[in-house]
């Protein structure tokens, strides 16, 4: 069983992190920053999680969630932005002050922490190394984000925006934002949304654009209009077809030389044919 | 853009915005010219800067900065594709990804006419410097469009019928006055690369609720407007990697074609200045 202390409590030992970042797919979600999340959100599907009755807005980082791999063949990061969460792991933050000693917590038996090897916590004068003291100034970052995010999370519920993560099996603890429900909010609901700050459309747009990052099998049921609609004005749906559909393939069937084509009509003068009335 | 510093021949070009090179009637012998895929084309592989429509952004703010630009008193939404116009200074992975604009080319709408739906329907008259496959004919036998022809005006009409909005939205945030200067001007091993003439929406405008009365006007394709073009603004620094890596590969060549042409040293010309016999003969 786990048992969370401060790293006041272990500051005999050092922080040993593996060479290769392997550990990260030990996780699912982690939180986000607003300071980070329009970045993030080219990279990791924006979601909800709710647990313990406490809403927060994060990122989905487990393989089985991501579009693209995080890592390379060796465990390396392969250059996708870093978040906030992932350079805090493998610690917790349940309060925060002003001592990165007290308010960092780290499991006791953590297979990160090592008697010889790696980052030493503290100093040689008995203060956090620099190192834990950004840590801390990060975690206090995302719990500020959280603040935040919480009064928007409200909104898109009252809105009924929020839809569970397709596939997650059990009690659904992981939401993300429908693209079809949003589509059908009207410009009244989109103007009262934007009226105190634009930040809630702001946040609904990123949570929306990060939808690519996400593997189609997760992605919310279409709810209203089918996605079949691919020129449809105003959405903002994923379209991954758009990097399938790139070369355009030109009818070989039609393909004439022009020796064999006798385009001129017996008048002399062609128009192409609905040139003018599209 | 403009790459300063005199300099070497080989520089690649600077940023253009889109300019088609001779857009002419759908008629007559026209309709028997051969068309090519878009990318056959230097002008769609190289442009560096291309008008955009609201619909497409999410697409495109994966790779490019989509911001706006003021030349000649015409306010466009543009995509930055790159900070030179070569190809090779466009992020790999999105060197096929076009704006509706570049998948509908050869075909361009009336150059002289706002973009709109009722807009004449041109095609540029280029040579297709890279053929990528035998091409196609606009019209067939039977004077009816071909597939390609069809395919392509569809991305045509997708752009005219959005173009509408998306200038409207635009004009809308001028009218506001939320533009401001976009500084995208870079010092590259002694070379100036700028993209002129950009704009960008005030970041104050995101922090209150000044841009509401927008998103009562037009709803989501203004909402996703707003929210694509910030987070795509991140993607400058993709474009600054590409053009770096582009110039300082022509310095290189450069470099080794200077070393190649210049005589093999001669002993002498290692020795160290004034003292001819430190070089062993």
């Amino acid at each position: 069983m786990n048992r969370s202390v401060p790293i006041r409590e272990v500051t005999h030992l050092r922080l040993s992190m593996p060479a290769d970042d392997r550990w990260i797919e030990s996780l699912t979600w982690v939180p986000v920053s607003s300071s980070e999340i329009h970045l993030a959100s080219r990279y990791f599907p924006i979601a909800m999680q709710v647990e313990k009755q406490r809403r927060q807005l994060g990122l989905l980082v487990h393989p089985r969630y991501l579009a693209n791999t995080l890592l390379d063949a060796s465990g390396k990061w392969r250059g996708a932005y870093r978040p906030i969460a992932l350079r805090c792991f493998p610690f917790d933050a349940p309060r925060m002050s002003e001592d990165p000693l007290a308010d960092l917590h780290i499991d006791v038996a953590s297979q990160y922490l090592s008697p010889a090897a790696g980052a030493p916590f503290i100093d040689e004068t008995g203060r956090p190394h620099p190192r834990f003291i950004e840590t801390h100034r990060q975690f206090g970052l995302l719990a500020q984000s959280q603040q935040t995010f919480s009064t928007l999370l409200d909104q898109y519920s009252i809105a009924g925006l929020l839809t569970p993560l397709a596939s997650d099996s059990g009690q659904p603890s992981l939401y993300v934002i429908d693209p079809g429900r949003f589509k059908q909010l009207d410009n009244m609901a989109l103007g009262a949304m934007g009226r105190h700050s634009f930040l809630c459309v702001d946040i609904a747009v990123a949570w929306l654009f990060s939808l690519q990052a996400l593997r189609p099998e997760h992605l919310p049921k279409q709810t209203g209009r089918s996605r079949t609609q691919p020129l449809a004005s105003g959405t903002i749906e994923p379209e991954p077809v758009l990097m399938d559909d790139l070369s355009l393939i030109l009818d070989d069937g039609e393909l004439i030389s022009l020796t064999n084509i006798d385009i001129r009509q017996a008048d002399g003068h062609t128009a192409l044919p609905g040139a003018q009335d599209v | 853009m403009t790459t300063g510093q005199s300099a070497e021949p080989s520089l690649p070009p600077g940023a253009v915005t889109l300019q088609f090179e001779s857009p002419v009637v759908l008629q007559d012998e026209v309709l028997r010219r051969r068309i090519y895929s878009p990318q056959s084309y230097a002008l769609v592989r190289n442009t560096a800067v291309a008008p955009i429509v609201h619909s497409e952004c999410a697409a495109l703010a994966c790779w490019f900065p989509l911001v706006w630009q003021r030349r000649q008193g015409d306010l466009a939404f543009v995509a930055i594709r790159a900070l030179l116009n070569e190809q090779r200074a466009q992020p790999p992975a999105a060197q096929g990804l076009l704006p509706l604009i570049l998948r509908a080319y050869p075909f361009v709408l009336d150059p002289g006419q706002p973009a709109a739906p009722d807009a004449r329907r041109m095609l540029d008259d280029v040579f297709a410097d890279a053929p990528t496959d035998v091409g196609a004919t606009i019209t067939t036998v039977q004077r009816k469009l071909s597939r390609g022809t069809t395919s392509r005006f569809r991305f045509l009409d997708r752009f005219a019928y959005d173009a509408v909005i998306t200038a409207e939205i635009s004009r809308a945030i001028a009218d506001l006055d939320e533009f401001e200067p976009w500084n995208l001007t870079f010092e590259i091993d002694g070379n100036r690369v700028a993209v002129p003439d950009l704009l960008v929406i005030r970041p104050r405008a995101f922090q209150d609720g000044r841009l509401a009365p927008l998103l009562e006007q037009f709803g989501a394709p203004c909402a996703q407007m707003l929210g694509l073009h910030r987070i795509s603004l991140f993607r400058a620094g993709g474009l600054l990697a590409m053009a770096k890596a582009v110039l300082r590969e022509r310095r290189d060549m450069i470099h080794d074609a200077d070393a190649t042409s210049r005589p093999h040293p001669t002993a002498q010309d290692l020795a160290p200045a004034g003292n001819p016999a430190a070089v062993p003969t």
